[in-house]
């Protein structure tokens, strides 16, 4: 089954470790139209990129400023349900030392999201609080704002040309923060979408004191099925201030194969798969 | 020396196996290994009384197994020897765990050996009766479950979920000995009654340990215990019962002054009397802070050789709250925790001997302080203080991740306070650890 685009338009998620899970989805798209401005690219950009669920297997690398580099394997699976709240689980698969920790996230559209954490050392699940936007996320350069689904109502978009990227063209769009925006790291993103496929390629991302502070990079852009939808399949995050920066590696994609909420549970924490 | 598998840990192993190869074609079979190697250097900064060694090393090998049958089943093996060069009586080989878990629906069962992990707590848990640890170095405790070999039953609800577990023979916790550095000093010479008169005469003082002893008759070392959880709007609730052996044994000295001799022999009996309890627990979250809290109420009972005060039931509860930030600094996580542990007893209060490791918390309060680079280095800071006795400890730990599951480990443990609180009792422990651990 491919993926199935929907009409959501512009939704916020509560909090920001809810938005890990569009962060899969992050890329997709199909020939349209040219676009008449910034939003009109960002509305087809995001219009494509959810799913009913989700399964993606992770290889993360975090390399420092001296570029010592550690490595972990996570699986995320992603859902949402009918009533639009969205649910993810996260477990790492892999070195020893992390194996079967476990993030479970459950959105809530009247308070705040439920959120447990599983540290197989204690053998016991925590429910814990959910992390602000600015968060890193277990300690990538990914803050779980990078990781949120693109807020199209509260940002304003401007066109700002084309470009040219690995030999691919882009639309390159400039995001700010409108008026209620959610708090935010950056004064200002300016994002490169791939004009055929609605795929983000590039993200420049301005620290609030204005100064250029990070870089996302998305690679190896391939549709996930035969006919499936495009997805970025190596994404980097570069912190420009001291060079240190986290590469994703998308080793498995599978996307609307009908997860079951009772996949979304303690009971899968605990059992650490 | 290591000690080899024992008689029990074979016929678990042989169950084990013969349940898994009837249940399992091969094909839908998925075998994964896995292994700890730990060793760890301790130095203590002052010599012991006793003939503990200023220094310690251990090496610790754990390899694992896990079998997943299907959807429907899992089975996992961790053995776990340790070796410690300066005290051999800490040596181990034991299953660590060892159970097969079988789905079905919304019914799930567990068989073998197995950690119980009820309650909310981190430093003590109250409402969790499982929770027996290997106390022979109570520094590390907390890295140091016993597991119990039992049936576990739960039954998962929309809204509820049920366990019921039973452990035909309960195995408790594991206490330093006699000669361990972490028996606390008792007096050299006692004054015993001579006759009825009221004269009395003063003796050398030498004490033994008797053997662990256990309920007599009726359930014995059965153990049975059933709890109730649930989550609704943003809380996450339990209720649980529990029957059998208390954890941690009650010390029960027998005196035997031999006047010609000149000496008083004292043998210390362990009892692992019964015990009934009721406890709960909660969890929330308020703005960035996560509560949780439990509390048992716990009723020792038909055990005529406690005394009177030992047999008063009493209650147990712990509250803390916890701070996660990610990103604080330099990429760095903040964890923060803090806890209040507090025991009361309804029919008035009493003073529990202070070595009496079941109620050697009744008002602590413990707090710890990390901050972590995820995957590169972290600082923990630990902290207890005990405000019924006067003591404290303190930890600071700095760890260092060498390599994808390597991580290199310095410690400095700081107990203090008045000399006859749990921690003060034990300054001439201070001491510094380095461990390596490698976990693939």
């Amino acid at each position: 089954m491919t993926a199935q685009s929907t009409t959501a338009g512009p939704r916020r998620l509560r909090s920001p470790l809810a938005s890990l899970a569009a962060f899969v989805t992050l890329t997709s798209g199909v020939p349209v139209q040219e676009p008449t401005s910034g939003l009109d690219v960002m509305q087809r950009y995001d219009a494509e990129q959810r799913t009913a669920d989700s399964e993606v297997t992770v290889d993360l690398t975090l390399f420092n400023a001296r570029g010592d580099a550690r490595e972990r394997r996570l699986v995320l699976r992603t859902k949402t349900r009918p009533d639009g709240r969205r649910l993810l689980l996260i477990q790492f698969l892999a070195p020893g030392d992390v194996e079967g920790t476990g993030f479970l996230q459950i959105e809530n559209h009247d308070r705040a999201d439920d959120l447990w954490l599983y540290l197989p050392a204690l053998r016991r699940v925590r429910r814990i609080a959910g992390s602000s936007r600015t968060d890193r996320f277990v300690g990538t350069h990914f803050t779980f704002e990078d990781l949120d689904p693109e807020d199209l109502a509260a940002h304003d978009y401007t066109l700002a040309g084309v470009d040219t990227l690995d030999g691919r063209s882009a639309w390159v769009v400039e995001a700010v923060g409108a008026n209620g925006a959610e708090e935010s790291a950056y004064s200002r993103r300016r994002l490169w979408i791939d004009q055929e496929r609605s795929v983000l390629l590039r993200a420049d991302l301005y620290a609030r004191e204005g100064g250029l502070t990070k870089r996302l990079r998305a690679e190896e852009v391939r549709q996930v099925a035969e006919s499936g939808p495009w997805r970025a399949h190596r994404v980097e995050m570069e912190d420009l201030i001291d060079g240190s920066r986290t590469v994703l590696k998308m080793n498995t994609y599978t996307l609307d194969q009908g997860l079951p909420d009772d996949l979304f549970t303690e009971r899968t924490l605990r059992r650490g798969r | 020396m290591t000690r080899p598998l024992r008689t029990p840990i074979r016929r678990w192993l042989v169950a084990i196996a013969l349940a898994v190869a009837w249940a399992t074609p091969a094909a839908t079979q998925e075998l994964t290994f896995g292994a700890l190697v730990e060793s760890q250097f301790i130095a203590y900064l002052a010599p012991s009384r006793r003939f503990d060694p200023l220094g310690r090393a251990e090496l610790r090998f754990r390899p694992r197994l896990r079998l997943g049958i299907a959807a429907w089943g899992d089975l996992r093996i961790e053995l776990d020897t340790r070796a410690d060069a300066a005290r051999r009586d800490r040596d181990r080989t034991n299953l660590r765990e060892a159970h097969l878990e079988l789905a079905r629906g919304s019914i799930e069962v567990r068989l073998g050996r197995m950690f119980g992990t009820w309650g909310r707590a981190d430093a003590l848990a109250p409402a969790n009766p499982w929770d027996a640890r290997d106390y022979s170095d109570p520094l590390d405790a907390a890295e140091e479950p016993v597991p119990e070999d039992g049936v576990q039953l739960t039954w998962f609800g929309a809204a509820v979920s049920v366990e019921a577990v039973v452990v035909p023979r309960f195995r408790g916790s594991l206490l330093p000995g006699l000669d361990s550095r972490w028996w606390p000093d008792l007096p050299s010479i006692a004054t015993v009654p001579l006759d009825q008169a009221g004269n009395t005469v003063v003796l050398a003082t030498r004490y033994t340990m008797g053997p662990a002893s256990w309920p007599q008759g009726g359930q014995g070392r059965t153990a049975a215990g059933v709890r109730v959880t649930g989550s609704s709007g943003g809380w996450d609730l339990a209720v649980s019962a529990f029957d059998g052996p208390i954890d941690l044994p009650a010390y029960l000295p027998v005196a035997r002054p031999d006047v010609e001799r000149e000496v008083v022999e004292i043998r210390f009996d362990r009892l692992f009397y019964r015990i009934r309890s009721l406890g709960a627990d909660f969890a929330t979250v308020v703005g960035p802070v996560g509560l949780h809290g439990e509390a048992a109420w716990l009723v020792p009972y038909d055990e005529p050789r406690l005394a009177s005060d030992q047999r008063r039931s009493w209650i147990h509860w712990v509250v803390g709250g916890d701070l996660r930030r990610g990103g604080i600094w330099n990429g760095h996580d903040l964890f923060a925790l803090v806890e209040w542990s507090r025991e009361m007893w309804p029919s008035g209060a009493w003073e529990p001997f202070v070595f009496d490791l079941t109620h050697a918390f009744r008002n602590t309060l413990f707090a710890r302080l990390e901050l972590e680079r995820p995957g590169f280095s972290a600082i923990r800071l630990e902290a207890a203080i005990d405000a019924a006795g006067g003591g404290w400890f303190g930890r600071i730990r700095r760890e260092w991740v060498l390599g994808s599951g390597m991580r290199l480990d310095l410690a400095i443990d700081w107990p203090g306070g008045a000399t006859d609180s749990y921690f003060g009792a034990f300054v001439r422990n201070r001491r510094g650890h380095v461990r390596f651990i490698y976990t693939l």
